[in-house]
């Protein structure tokens, strides 16, 4: 089932060459790389992140200052992107980590936050005009689809990684964090060192999708890289799809850019947003694992854990 | 000598929950840690293992100052303890929890898998004891409170700690099952095993422990062999007196 439809996904832009599906495909492969890393913090960890778009606006703002100011070939600024992110996780985690729970989620919100005003702020960045990015090398009827295959394998990555972070001593003592933080450190588990690393992992990939989509939409602004809008986005896909799962991700980005356009076509931009809100307070209610956990109901299948209960097991 | 304390003081606001408490616990004995409740006998633990940190005094492992260090690095020297209230891993497998302890955070160690063959047969073996290999798949939020203990028991044992610190092992828990925890600890304690737990039941200290330090007030009140210790009168007005 996975291989196949990974095969009908890379066959995919030989059929089809329209360029609004790719565009559709592409905007899911940068959701799946960005809920998936948001989720080995936020879902295996414990630690709700709200603003996860930072390491996406400073990719994005990484690929197109090397771009434009220093012509560095597209995909080696995707790299330096990705280790950029880390860089900031690296130092933003080991101060911000210390902090639980909702003040956690708020500390990463001011940080997103405080990213976007520095971009605005920024002359030689274009502050708020934002920078203009060289025009696609590619012919428009082929242009989409290099930057197809670059966030299908991205978002690949993106979740092979987490998935094989989930099989160490590294995933297991995260998820121990998880469930009790002080149980785990009584138990040997360097905590700040496991929340950290996978903080730092987790800000990799975003990094490069970010980097990635700016060279794709050939301009970057502080407003829509650092659009609290996307890690909006991230929370309620994941939450839509099952937090702390890996196909969780994949499931929710798809269905939300999906159900998206359907929206928009039949309802409009406004009325979009105030379903999206109305699915999330149903989710909440009814089915806190993700829309995963309908089949945990129906008796099999591992059980999704919820971002509403993840302090339940405490006294 | 394991543990050595001196003058260890800590302070919760104005309260003073340990008051300069120097004691030292015999090499490879069950020492038994008993006193009123709020005598302090649960901070101390706290203390010893970096949980807390201390506002006076020192204390030292096998001559090596401990007092500063984190609760990792507290178990990466081979001690590891239980909390009162349990706190196994309700969403991780009875397996998963017995995986979770560690005595090292190398990143070339955290990047290992952690069910390699010799922690799986170990975990089997423990589960045996248990009388939990059936459910060994199962997530621990099944388990009732007392087989949430006995779990919680059992995840000390995983790693090759030299002292296991117990905080009310039996607690809350039915007599037959106490009794097979008691069988169990000095088991473990003929392999070389040494224990430092608090305890209530005196009829459970006075049996299982070789020596015995009582906390009152936060302040150290005896130390001795348990058949002392019964015949100390400011213990026995500590226990039934006021």
């Amino acid at each position: 089932m996975r291989n196949l439809v990974l095969v009908l996904l890379i066959l995919f832009p030989v059929f089809v060459r329209d360029r609004h599906f790719l565009h559709i495909l592409i905007a899911i492969f940068v959701y799946v790389t960005l809920v998936q890393s948001w989720n080995l913090p936020g879902g295996y960890t414990g630690y709700t992140s709200f603003g996860h778009v930072l390491f996406f606006g400073i990719g994005a703002y990484t690929t197109a200052i090397l771009m434009v100011f220093l012509s560095v070939p597209a995909v080696v600024t995707y790299l330096i992107a990705g280790i950029l992110s880390s860089l900031v996780a690296l130092i933003f985690g080991y101060v911000s980590l210390r902090l639980k729970g909702p003040y956690f989620a708020i500390a990463t919100l001011a940080l997103a936050t405080i990213g976007r005003y520095v971009f605005l702020n920024v002359e030689i960045f274009g502050g708020a005009e934002g920078v203009l990015m060289p025009m696609s090398p590619f012919s428009p009827d082929i242009e989409k689809i290099p930057y197809y295959y670059g966030s299908l394998l991205v978002a690949s990555l993106t979740t092979l990684t987490v998935y094989l972070i989930t099989k160490t001593r590294l995933g297991l003592g995260l998820m121990a964090i998880r469930e009790n933080e002080e149980k785990a450190a009584g138990a040997g588990i360097n905590t700040t060192k496991h929340k950290v690393i996978a903080f730092i992992v987790s800000a990799f990939f975003p990094g490069v999708i970010g980097g990635l989509y700016a060279s794709y939409l050939e301009y970057v602004n502080p407003d829509s890289c650092f659009s609290i809008l996307y890690s909006a986005n991230i929370l309620l896909m994941a939450i839509l799809g099952g937090i702390g799962t890996i196909a969780g991700p994949i499931l929710g980005a798809a269905v939300v850019v999906i159900l998206s356009e359907i929206f928009s076509l039949v309802i409009g931009h406004q009325g979009r947003l105030i379903v999206f809100g109305l699915i999330l307070t149903f989710m909440a209610i009814y089915l806190p694992g993700g829309l995963l956990s309908v089949k945990e109901k129906f008796g099999y299948g591992k059980k999704p854990v919820s971002v509403f209960d993840q302090n339940a097991g405490d006294e | 000598m394991s543990f050595e304390f001196r003058e260890v003081i800590k302070d919760f606001g104005g309260i003073r929950a340990l008051d300069r408490v120097s004691f030292k616990t015999p090499h490879g004995a069950i020492t038994g840690l008993i006193g009123p409740n709020g005598s302090g006998k649960t901070t101390l633990f706290n203390v010893l293992t970096g949980f807390l940190p201390m506002d006076g005094g020192q204390i030292f492992y096998k001559n090596d100052r401990i007092d500063g260090l984190k609760p990792h690095e507290v178990v990466e020297l081979g001690i590891i303890r239980t909390f009162q209230i349990t706190r196994v891993f309700p969403k991780l497998t009875l397996l998963e929890n017995l995986l979770v302890p560690t005595r090292t955070n190398l990143i070339s160690d955290l990047l290992r898998r952690p069910k390699t063959p010799k922690k799986l047969e170990k975990a089997q073996q423990l589960l045996e004891i248990i009388g939990m290999s059936a459910y060994m798949h199962e997530p621990a939020s099944i388990l009732s409170f007392g087989q949430s203990k006995l779990l919680e028991l059992t995840l000390s044992f995983m790693i090759d700690a030299d002292i296991i610190l117990l905080d009310e092992p039996s607690a809350g828990i039915n007599p037959s099952l106490q009794s097979g925890i008691n069988d169990w600890i000095e088991a473990e304690n003929k392999e070389g095993k040494e224990f430092l737990i608090i305890e209530h039941n005196m009829e459970v200290v006075m049996n299982l422990c070789h020596h015995i330090i009582v906390l009152h007030n936060g302040q150290k009140l005896a130390q001795g062999e348990p058949a002392e210790i019964q015949q100390d009168e400011e213990v026995l007005d500590a226990y039934l007196g006021d």
